[in-house]
């Protein structure tokens, strides 16, 4: 007999005795964790005869200790092109993009270190980390952060723990336990979509569902079809064009092309019209931080988790231990810009215009009234009587201000250069 | 005090000999080797002996030396007398730009005084720091700034922290770290004293920006310096070259805006701010010195007027000018005094304008304005 017929027959014989190791278990497991047994019993697993020790092996002190953890990898072992296309998307990266490395904050959990790292390894499987989460508690990091981004490592936040029900993963509740709230409420802007009442009247047939465009003919890459970052900042033109056709393909098969070419068009002038206001906003908040004028500067507050002392607006931007104006930009960036452009793609008129669109529009007054006032603190008019601002430090500000802006690409070479010049020579003017 | 000694010899040149064998001095000194086109047109005269290596400073106003030999003791050039200060030698020395004091770094055990000494050596103020102070420049009236090196033994090497000390003489010091570096014990063995000397310091004609040597010596490298201009005011620095250890490091020349350096085989004199060599000497560049106008230059024994040589002394000679074109030569153990060099002072700027400059520099040091932008305003302010 040889050896390519041995190791099916040994294969098969191990696939039977699952049942028994799972029976095994069983006895104990019925009283302790019940419910996990019944679901278990139901499962699209117990009918292929996937016992217990199938997925969680049959070491029982490592499984104690959490030692063992199912994740990803471990489904992935028979649900190799499900985690193939599930790895590509958003979705797994949910833990990268969450995370910064843990291990010189206090409290932490020595095991956090498999989220980023093969074991052994200290080299972050993702250059993405995440400022907000180092600045959480350990329990609102567990709560707060986690439940949601382990996403990456765990088929359960979809599929449950021991259950294999599709209904449960085809149905878009599935999607609200994290696609919800003010950041980022898909669920919520589907629901009152054109597609989520007709899903509500009429069923799937009629209604999409976040499946349906998302997860297209059963693709675990939740991320086909998109555009921009999680931030909604554009991706780059090429990648941005495979997307959208991508998108296409996958609306055509309910709408003529065209017309949902024409849909989406609509979304990517909202998003476009809207980025040039909040860019107005970071230009004032950058200007103000240039003269000195936050309140506080960054360098008189606690350092930013990944940046240190410095003012951050991009996707790593702070919600707390920041100057007012940043609170305001956090709400304009992360919950009013998201609402309107994501509003738009998600075809939700009032997420679009009254969730988002106003309050962007308002928000820029609140943070133009906000840098008028923290402008006005530093006016000669405000200043003690008597003391006159030195010339060559009003200078030596704009001169600065002049620097950072053209570092930030604001100003061009000659424009950089221009603005110099007049500073200079204003100086000259008020030293006569 | 010790006797004066006056003898005063006019150097001539001899043939092709190296040794102007007709120089000689009272029993007991050495002559001054010299040579070069003008030799014949200078004169050596011995002022005072002291040991070789200790440092010594001219008064840029009456030409008093301060020196640190067997204490720290003043000298007066006409008569010769010594006055003791301090019983330590001090292990660095420098007279204020009006002549009015003298600043001494007095070695003590982990630790060094930082001193002021009125002109007729009475002692104004002093502060503890901690290390080793191996250079120290005035920047202003009252203000000195120190450059104290630590040195901190470990097995894998010598842990050298280089600290710059500003001090005006009634606050405590503040300190700033310039660098730390780790040294291979194979580089202390090789080396030794001079890894510590070879850190070195020079102030800018407007005192306000200093050049300093960055010791590095990285694992399976020779170790080397850097030479960093550094803006006191600013603090920004801007790297200058790469040069050997055995470099004499940098030294302004002029208004500042040039700087001469030794690269180890040949020394150059550049424009610091845009990276161009005006001119190269052929000499390693371990001894430096510029007049206060830039006419003259000293390189390793080798006087230079402009581009040209002439005169040439010992390579290892000590030299400092004084305004005036005064020259002092430390050979052997004898310092002198170099006759027949002649180089106007420049008159000093109004305070607002040098103000200004000051200003600009800084600002330059920061990249907030370019070089080119600097040298624009200067021209502009400059004119009367």
């Amino acid at each position: 007999m040889t050896l390519k017929r041995v190791f099916p027959m040994v294969f098969i014989l191990l696939l039977a005795a699952l049942p028994v190791l799972a029976d095994e278990c069983l006895d104990c497991h019925r009283l302790k964790t019940p419910a996990a047994v019944r679901q278990w019993e139901g499962s699209a697993h117990a009918k292929a005869k996937v016992g217990c020790a199938g997925c969680h092996g049959s070491d029982h002190a490592r499984l104690d200790t959490g030692e063992i953890v199912v994740d990803q990898k471990v489904c992935g072992r028979c649900h190799k092109k499900a985690l193939d296309e599930h790895m590509k998307s958003r979705h797994g990266m949910g833990l990268h993009s969450g995370w910064g490395c843990t291990r010189n904050l206090p409290g932490r959990d020595q095991n956090e270190c498999r989220h980023c790292h093969e074991e052994g390894s200290d080299r972050p499987l993702s250059a993405a980390h995440c400022a907000r989460f180092l600045k959480q508690s350990s329990e609102m990091g567990e709560l707060g952060c986690n439940r949601c981004h382990n996403v990456e490592s765990s088929c359960a936040s979809c599929h449950t723990n021991h259950g294999t029900s599709l209904a449960i993963v085809r149905d878009p509740n599935v999607c609200a336990a994290c696609h919800m709230g003010p950041d980022h409420p898909q669920w919520e802007m589907w629901q009152t979509s054109r597609h989520g009442t007709l899903f509500a009247s009429a069923g799937p047939a009629l209604g999409p569902t976040c499946q349906s465009c998302h997860m297209a003919r059963g693709t675990h890459n939740v991320s086909a079809g998109i555009t921009m970052n999680s931030g909604g900042i554009p991706y780059p033109a090429d990648q941005a064009k495979r997307g959208r056709e991508e998108m296409v393909r996958i609306c055509a098969d309910c709408h003529a092309s065209a017309f949902a070419r024409k849909e989406l068009a609509l979304g990517d002038g909202i998003r476009t019209q809207s980025l040039t206001i909040l860019k107005e906003a970071e230009q004032l908040i950058q200007d103000l931080a240039d003269r000195n004028l936050l309140d506080p500067m960054p360098d008189k507050r606690p350092p930013h988790p990944l940046s240190g002392p410095q003012l951050v607006l991009d996707s790593q931007m702070l919600y707390e231990d920041t100057s007012h104006i940043e609170r305001l930009f956090f709400k304009m960036k992360k919950y009013d810009y998201a609402r309107t452009v994501k509003g738009a793609y998600h075809q939700n008129a009032a997420y679009t215009h009254w969730y988002g669109n106003a309050e962007l529009k308002m928000d820029l007054i609140d943070i133009k009234a906000e840098a008028n006032r923290l402008r006005e603190r530093r006016t000669p008019a405000a200043a003690p009587a008597g003391k006159i601002e030195n010339p060559a430090t009003t200078a030596e500000e704009q001169l600065r201000v002049l620097k950072k802006k053209a570092g930030r690409g604001e100003l061009s070479e000659s424009e950089y250069e221009r603005e110099k010049g007049k500073v200079l020579r204003g100086m000259d003017d008020r030293e006569h | 005090m010790t006797r004066r000694r006056t003898a005063v010899v006019s150097i001539r040149l001899l043939a092709l000999t190296l040794v102007a064998s007709g120089m000689a001095f009272a029993a007991g000194c050495t002559s001054l080797p010299v040579s070069g086109p003008q030799a014949a047109n200078l004169s050596a005269t011995a002022v005072t002996r002291v040991a070789p290596a200790a440092p010594w400073c001219v008064n840029p106003t009456d030409s008093r030396i301060a020196m640190g030999d067997n204490g720290l003791q003043l000298v007066e050039p006409a008569t010769g007398i010594k006055t003791r200060l301090a019983p330590p030698s001090p292990s660095a020395l420098a007279w204020s730009p009006d002549g009015k004091r003298l600043a001494a770094a007095l070695p003590g055990g982990d630790s060094t005084t930082l001193a002021i000494f009125s002109r007729q050596g009475e002692s104004i103020a002093k502060a503890p720091v901690p290390g080793r102070v191996t250079r120290i420049e005035w920047v202003s009236p009252a203000g000195l700034v120190a450059l104290g090196v630590g040195t901190r033994r470990f097995s894998f090497g010598d842990a050298i922290t280089a600290t710059l000390y500003r001090w005006d003489g009634t606050a405590a010091p503040q300190a700033t770290t310039l660098f730390e570096t780790t040294v291979k014990p194979l580089t202390i063995r090789q080396w030794g004293e001079r890894v510590v000397t070879s850190i070195s310091m020079a102030i800018s004609p407007e005192r306000d920006e200093m050049l300093y040597t960055r010791l590095h010596d990285p694992p399976a490298f020779s170790p080397y310096l850097r030479i960093i201009l550094r803006n006191l005011d600013s603090g920004a620095e801007r790297d200058v070259a790469t040069v050997p250890l055995s470099s004499g490091g940098g030294r302004f020349v002029g208004t500042g805006e040039r700087i001469v350096y030794g690269d180890g085989s040949s020394s150059k004199l550049m424009e610091p701010w845009s990276d161009k060599v005006i001119q190269t000497f052929p000499a390693p560049g371990k001894h430096l010195a510029a007049s206060p106008a830039g006419k003259y230059l000293l390189i390793d024994g080798h006087l230079y007027q402009g581009e040209t040589e002439i005169a040439s002394f010992p390579p290892t000679t000590e030299g400092r000018f004084a305004p005036g074109g005064k020259l002092y030569l430390h050979h052997g153990m004898d310092i002198y005094r170099i006759g027949g060099l002649t180089e106007s002072v420049p008159a000093p700027l109004p305070p607002t304008v040098a103000e200004r400059l000051r200003t600009l520099r800084a600002w330059r040091s920061e990249g907030l304005i370019t070089d080119r932008e600097y040298r624009e305003n200067r021209e502009r302010i400059m004119v009367p």
